[in-house]
């Protein structure tokens, strides 16, 4: 989609021209989304959140900068996706041990319980919750780039060029890497995928 | 189907559902080829399965918490202004203060400088006055000065008929 036909990129030039409704209209639109990547990447709800806000405070001050050259959902997702690797980096420097996140001595007991509200039986919902737990565990073992690429294909509005631009490579490098984080999850899921619990 | 089209449908499976087309092509290409429909169903479950995964939780109040911290951002890049506003102001007054010192003290160099070379001319004024008085005779015609003070003073005539004398004489 052209930058000048996206209408999310008019909601932000008309941020840049201080409408603060049109912002807040796009932090409603976009809030799950963001928080959807963030949260894969750092799985500890709170600093999810927290990093997700600062995505968003981050857009507001970057406003003045905001040129309409690509997708307002790109840029965005480049902020975040920006934001995760500092915080990634930080850690690396200053390590601390997430609450949230799963724990090699405590893997059977479940970490934040994400309950599917779609009209499955308890032990279907039991089986349902068990298998995202699993595919949350295999995303997040994923090397950032794969997982950050994996996650933006759910976003159906991001083309494949647009992914390649958040991640900063080439569209046949995006291919490739959304392609390997398939296999390897393919693989570490491979009894749950041929069992069809899905 | 040649590769393309596979790669085609592929890249579709990995990020939503076939459309009607779309399954009958790989339905005939399955038919054709049996031995890669497991791997094609392996496929499908994962693209579901991600496409199933729960919402991240998210507080309802969300929006609210990144309006207030925007808000918060604005008060503080005011206050910075100010104060970046009063830096430049005085930084401006400390321009001037020193623009006025520097004329000041150019000013009082340029006088010393000026009282100087007057001196010196008072000086060389005062050395030409001295050339002039090393011009007179030499002091010795003052040797009878004392012989010639006490003399008894005689008339202004008999001193005009010894000049007329002295005068014949040379």
């Amino acid at each position: 989609m052209a930058a000048t036909c996206d209408p999310d990129a008019m909601l932000m030039l008309r941020v840049k021209r201080g409408d603060i409704a049109a912002f807040e209209e796009l932090v409603n639109k976009y809030k799950q989304p963001v928080m959807n990547l963030i949260f894969r990447t750092l799985p500890d709800a709170t600093e999810a959140e927290d990093l997700a806000q600062n995505v968003f405070v981050q857009v507001y001050k970057s406003a003045h900068r905001y040129k309409a050259a690509a997708k307002f959902s790109t840029w965005l997702y480049t902020i975040a996706r920006n934001l995760c690797l500092n915080e990634i980096r930080r850690r690396g420097r200053h390590p601390a041990e997430s609450m949230d996140a799963p724990h090699p001595d405590h893997e059977e007991e479940g970490s934040r319980q994400l309950h599917d509200i779609k009209g499955f039986s308890p032990d279907q919902t039991v089986l349902q919750a068990e298998l995202e737990e699993k595919i949350q565990q295999a995303i997040s073992a994923l090397p950032e780039s794969q997982r950050t690429a994996i996650l933006l294909c759910r976003q159906e509005e991001l083309a494949y060029e647009d992914i390649a631009s958040v991640l900063g490579c080439s569209l046949s490098a995006t291919k490739s890497l959304i392609h390997r984080a398939r296999e390897t999850l393919k693989a570490r899921l491979k009894a749950y995928l041929r069992t069809g619990a899905w | 189907m040649n590769d393309t089209d596979i790669n085609k449908l592929r890249d579709a499976t990995a990020r939503r559902s076939l459309n009607t087309e779309e399954e009958a092509q790989l339905r005939a290409y399955l038919a054709a080829h049996p031995e890669f429909r497991q791997a094609w169903e392996e496929d499908f479950r994962l693209t579901s399965a991600l496409g199933r995964l729960p919402d991240a939780p998210l507080a309802s109040n969300f929006t609210a918490q990144v309006m207030s911290a925007v808000h918060r951002t604005e008060a503080r890049q005011r206050g910075r202004r100010r104060r970046n506003w009063f830096r430049w102001f005085f930084a401006q007054a400390l321009r001037w203060e020193t623009a006025t010192a520097t004329m000041v003290l150019t000013l009082g160099w340029l006088t010393a400088l000026h009282f100087q070379a007057r001196h010196r001319v008072e000086v060389a004024q005062g050395a030409a006055a001295v050339v002039r008085i090393a011009a007179l005779p030499p002091m010795r015609i003052l040797q009878d000065f004392d012989s010639i003070k006490n003399l008894p003073s005689a008339s202004w005539r008999e001193d005009a008929e010894l000049l007329a004398v002295l005068a014949a004489a040379q």
